[in-house]
């Protein structure tokens, strides 16, 4: 939609070209505002499962980008957000609460800039406190890292010692998952190399 | 004479050869058994697909923990520590719940006055409110504990959390405010009760693997348990989890009788519980699925089945208290569990007839319980995979 509006290219919320640090101390809004993180987040997001409050931050940056003297697009996107993530039964309806969907649902100015502060508020309190831990734990953490690593050569890499590895999920569509023949799981004691078996 | 003999003998040969058919044939039985066992043990060619499913707040991922803290490795230091932010966020957020309830109620509810803030606690209740609708909270110091600790004693606060169930007080309440000094230490490590009170709604799937380690180790059973959300917009991705799955564990918070959805405040929460457990039965990849219906959060229920009666709720509306205290209770409980079992029959058809069906009274939060009921849980799983090889 953000295209068909003719949005200039979301890379870019802000987009830098130094070597970039990921600090998992940092704030995840913050850290979501580069893109390439942002798409290993959503990737992961995806994976198990949890990928609209991410896609919905998306758009609704993208949303945010449309300057207030044109209500036209704001209006469209408004729309189309609400469609897609707020409507109940949406196909990437959020976990938001009742008031906060009849609040927009229900709003007389579509063309409002504040109009899904609150949905923003509390889908990125559910990333941070759901999803953002077990997003370091995870291999698209890791290779997001390798490839950041590759692009800027001589960047000291940071240690992982310290985290431990406890993926989300290692199997939602069974084979699919190219990575759970490499998953440890923490202690529980029975063989680790055939977790794939049905 | 000899042609007789023969006869004789070869009869007697006949017939010791029938028994030693049969001895065979018994030891053929047994050394199948055998090596059936065997390989029904072998961890790697059986793990169980077990689910855990339910509304919002139903008490899932609380479950969850407790099967990590149990069979897995439990949490250490590091794991712990992670868990401040979200209780602190639970702090902030519970006590701008109440602040911002008692202003709604004083303007609302007919005797108004009893919610409204004492003139001293207003400001302090203004810049709390504020703090909790940031996304990122700062930390929770000293000071911050005792204003959160003045205004939770402030009367109107009280009426207000005393009416809760009008708006959306978490559970975890009551346990956080007792708590506010400790948890406000500046070298505070959660417990493991502090943890398990710790409330974030789930959004996705989350899985663990475990082995149940019991008297008998070669027992080997694993099993994958998957974590969901429970509010509407998560159900649509339970249908990805489907497939082959040993047991649903259905949590239904049975304290919740006389709440509304966090996602829908013009539905009651057990009405939901209802709806939600009877699509889940009628499931066609669940026929020959085991259920375990655990009624969760009981220890809020008891406190709250003698102040609030059962038929605020439209399905428990032919509720009649028959006594008091503790009777009263148990009383409340059992037809609680009546209802639940009705539904389950209601909701099967004689396909389903061979399907394992268990309740279990649970208090997620409560450590050894759920260290029993689990017990019970994996005894009545073995069993009927047993039964499923033919071997009972």
């Amino acid at each position: 939609m953000s295209q068909a509006l003719g949005i200039p290219d979301s890379g870019l919320l802000f987009q830098t070209d130094s070597a970039l640090v990921i600090n998992p101390n940092e704030p995840l809004n913050k850290l979501l505002l580069d893109k390439r993180f942002r798409q290993s987040f959503m990737a992961f997001a995806d994976s198990c499962l949890a990928g609209e409050s991410v896609h919905f931050y998306n758009e609704v940056h993208e949303h945010d980008k449309i300057p207030a003297n044109d209500p036209v697009r704001r209006i469209y996107m408004a729309r189309h957000i609400i469609e897609k993530y707020i409507v109940a039964g949406a196909a990437m309806e959020v976990n938001i609460s009742y008031r906060t969907r009849q609040e927009i649902l229900t709003t007389t100015n579509l063309a409002h800039p504040d109009l899904f502060n609150n949905a923003l508020n509390e889908l990125m309190q559910l990333m941070k406190t759901n999803l953002a831990k077990d997003y370091w734990s995870s291999m698209f953490f890791i290779k997001f890292k390798e490839e950041s690593n590759t692009r800027f050569n001589g960047h000291e890499q940071e240690t992982m010692a310290g985290w431990n590895f406890s993926p989300r999920l290692s199997s939602v569509h069974g084979a699919d998952d190219p990575f759970h023949q490499e998953h440890v799981l923490k202690g529980f004691g029975c063989d680790n190399h055939d977790l794939n078996t049905q | 004479m000899l042609s007789i003999i023969t006869q004789n003998m070869g009869s007697l040969c006949s017939k010791q050869r029938r028994y030693n058919e049969a001895d065979a044939e018994e030891n053929a039985q047994a050394a199948e058994i055998e090596r059936r066992i065997e390989q029904e043990t072998k961890a790697e060619k059986h793990i169980q697909k077990l689910l855990l499913l339910g509304a919002g707040d139903s008490g899932k991922s609380t479950i969850f923990k407790q099967i990590k803290l149990l069979f897995q490795s439990g949490f250490d230091e590091a794991e712990l520590k992670s868990y401040i932010p979200v209780i602190h966020a639970n702090v902030y957020q519970t006590i701008k719940i109440l602040h911002d309830g008692s202003k709604e109620l004083a303007q609302n509810e007919t005797d108004s006055l009893k919610y409204v803030i004492s003139n001293e606690n207003k400001d302090i209740g203004k810049k709390l409110s504020e703090i909790g609708g940031f996304l990122d909270h700062p930390p929770l110091t000293k000071e911050l504990a005792q204003e959160i600790e003045t205004l939770w004693r402030d009367a109107a606060v009280q009426e207000t959390y005393a009416c809760g169930n009008k708006l959306q007080v978490p559970d975890c309440t009551p346990y956080f405010m007792d708590n506010l000094q400790r948890l406000s230490d500046p070298n505070y490590i959660p417990t493991k009760d502090d943890v398990l009170y710790a409330r974030v709604r789930t959004t996705g799937v989350v899985e663990i693997q475990f082995s149940p380690v019991g008297e008998n180790k070669k027992s080997g059973e694993v099993y994958r348990l998957f974590d969901v959300g429970g509010q509407r917009n998560e159900r649509r991705k339970w249908i990805h989890l489907f497939e082959g799955v040993t047991a649903v564990i259905f949590c239904a918070a049975i304290s919740e009788y006389d709440q509304t959805l966090f996602e829908d405040e013009n539905k009651n929460r057990m009405i939901e519980t209802k709806e939600l457990f009877e699509w889940v039965l009628k499931q066609p990849c669940f026929e020959k699925t085991s259920f375990m219906l655990f009624l969760n959060k009981f220890d809020i229920f008891e406190k709250k089945v003698l102040k609030a009666p059962l038929n605020v709720c439209e399905w428990f509306k032919d509720y009649q208290p028959v006594s008091a205290g503790k009777q009263e209770i148990e009383h409340a409980y059992e037809f609680v569990k009546k209802k639940f079992e009705e539904l389950y029959f209601q909701s099967t058809t004689p396909d389903h007839v061979d399907r394992v069906f268990k309740i279990y009274r649970t208090t997620a939060l409560d450590q050894k319980l759920v260290k029993k009921t689990f017990k019970l849980v994996d005894e009545t799983l073995r069993r009927r995979n047993l039964f499923e090889a033919g071997l009972l």
